[in-house]
């Protein structure tokens, strides 16, 4: 049976424990091991700060929900938010082959993303940018 | 605060031990404090990061910067003691490649002599 659980915080970097305690919480409720806890944590937070730093341009009040979903050996990761409308996925993929002096300081948290998830889907419902994330747990 | 930094000395190399967590919202400050203690003249460091629990690419953006730093002043320096959990996050960035790991304070010593040379 799928479980599902929810939060929901301000466009504020201030918001980010109560992330990281949400998702905490949940993995000891679910039984997740630390390091899918972990996993989760630095998808949401690399998520949680693109938004609150890019997606606002005129400083508005807005919120991100962020939903968990397990069943059926997977793991889903909902992220909204009511932001400029903005795919992630554009977003071109890091070049980590290049060498320490040459590499550009930023622009690796949705590659972590893709790496550490299965799939990464992108909609835009109404006034809300949404991410799904799914990865396979066991 | 989440993380701690501690700065000592073993055999006249700089050890700095990181622990804690290092994220978006504390990044800008441990990059500003790491800087600082990369600034004592001296030009190989050992960075300890038994006691890191968690980094995110904020974090990465300060070892990053710290590297760069070390690099300009013609040093160079080692990490010891790296979890799993922040070894794959170094992989999936590529950043494995890049830095020196050591699986002990004791080979970062070695390696870093040899560095040193």
């Amino acid at each position: 049976m799928e479980k599902v659980k929810s939060i929901r915080v301000a466009n504020n970097q201030a918001e980010l424990d109560k992330i990281v305690e949400f998702v905490e919480a949940t993995g000891i409720e679910w039984n997740f091991n630390a390091k899918l806890s972990g996993e989760i944590n630095l998808m949401l937070e690399e998520l949680f700060v693109n938004t609150v730093s890019y997606g606002y341009p005129d400083q508005s009040e807005g919120s991100v929900e962020i939903k968990l979903s397990a069943g059926g050996g997977e793991l889903a990761i909902e992220f909204s938010d009511d932001g400029e409308e903005f795919n992630p996925l554009s977003i071109a993929a890091a070049d980590t082959e290049l060498d320490i002096m040459h590499r550009k300081i930023g622009g690796l948290g949705m590659h972590l993303i893709r790496q550490i998830s299965d799939s990464v889907e992108y909609k835009r419902n109404g006034n809300f940018n949404t991410l799904i994330i799914r990865k396979k747990i066991n | 605060m989440k993380y701690e930094l501690k700065v000592y000395k073993i055999e006249n190399f700089t050890v700095i031990n990181i622990s804690g967590k290092i994220d978006s919202s504390n990044s800008e400050e441990a990059e500003a404090e790491l800087n600082l203690m990369l600034e004592n003249n001296d030009r190989y460091y050992i960075l300890d990061l038994c006691g890191l629990e968690y980094i995110s690419s904020a974090g990465l953006r300060v070892f990053l910067s710290a590297s760069k730093k070390i690099k300009n002043n013609k040093g160079n320096f080692v990490f010891c003691s790296v979890s799993e959990e922040i070894k794959e996050v170094f992989d999936i960035t590529g950043l494995l490649h890049v830095f020196t790991l050591c699986e002990t304070l004791d080979g970062a010593v070695e390696k870093i002599k040899s560095m040193a040379l």
